[in-house]
């Protein structure tokens, strides 16, 4: 029963952010500088560190829902977080640098689905532009 | 919470302090950062992802991945093999005195420099033709 209300639950946290530019759906947020519509992409804690110095947007999910989510709803999350990113058309700062990708990790499959969707790295590594 | 215990305790008896440590409110990330007053080791996670970075003593350096050393110190050719944390761990028990060789004043510019080469022929191989 429980699970079902979880599943239930996470169903409805991804219709209800479709639109969303600034959302906080059971626990589940993602911090908006909205005025920068600058959203920053890369490996813990570089990503954190350059969207707070900027003062862009990250995807945040709480450890504790993070931990319970499976390998494939913590992706779906994440696509979600970049479809809707694509969507406002927000500039793509790279916090890690394409030489300091690891291999296997979420950052590359954030890279590769945004190489698929046909953006580029920009000439001084720095931005995912169209 | 992190199952690094066992290799904090190895490294500690080899002469290394924790010298900065954070844990994240979001997706259980954490780093924990040693020294030996040569060079920094990083181990942290990034979205369940654990991996370990090294660099040299001097807080402006580059952090390198770890896994760019053992490719160096082993020649390995591909490099886009996804290394575990228990991958790495075992390279740091094994390797502990090479990896302090590379990093010391008299190799650290070359393996800087190999390091560099290293990493940017991995992104050539993990993402083939991206550069605008």
């Amino acid at each position: 029963m429980k699970k079902w209300l979880y599943l239930i639950s996470l169903m409805l946290f991804f219709v209800a952010n479709t639109n969303a530019a600034n959302s906080d759906f059971l626990g589940v947020r993602e911090v908006v500088a909205a005025k920068t519509g600058t959203t920053v992409l890369g490996h813990y804690p570089q990503y954190v560190k350059v969207a707070e110095t900027i003062g862009a947007r990250t995807f945040q999910i709480p450890t504790k829902i993070w931990n319970k989510m499976t390998p494939a709803q913590q992706w779906g999350a994440n696509q979600k977080f970049l479809d809707r990113m694509i969507l406002r058309g927000d500039n793509i700062r790279l916090a890690t640098p394409l030489n300091q990708v690891k291999p296997g990790s979420f950052y590359q499959k954030e890279l590769n689905y945004l190489f698929d969707k046909g953006y580029k790295v920009s000439s001084d590594g720095l931005w995912l532009v169209k | 919470m992190n199952n690094n215990e066992k290799t904090y305790s190895f490294l500690k008896s080899n002469g290394f302090e924790l010298i900065e440590k954070d844990t994240s409110a979001f997706f259980g990330d954490y780093y924990d950062t040693f020294t030996n007053d040569s060079f920094q080791l990083r181990f942290s996670s990034s979205k369940s992802f654990e991996t370990v970075d090294i660099r040299s003593s001097n807080p402006n350096d580059n952090w390198y991945d770890l896994a760019l050393v053992k490719a160096l110190l082993y020649d390995e050719k591909n490099l886009t093999k996804a290394t575990t944390i228990e991958e790495h761990k075992d390279f740091l028990q094994e390797e502990l005195a090479n990896i302090a060789d590379l990093f010391n004043d008299r190799n650290y510019l070359t393996t800087k420099k190999r390091l560099e080469e290293l990493g940017n022929e991995r992104a050539e191989q993990m993402f083939p033709g991206v550069r605008k």
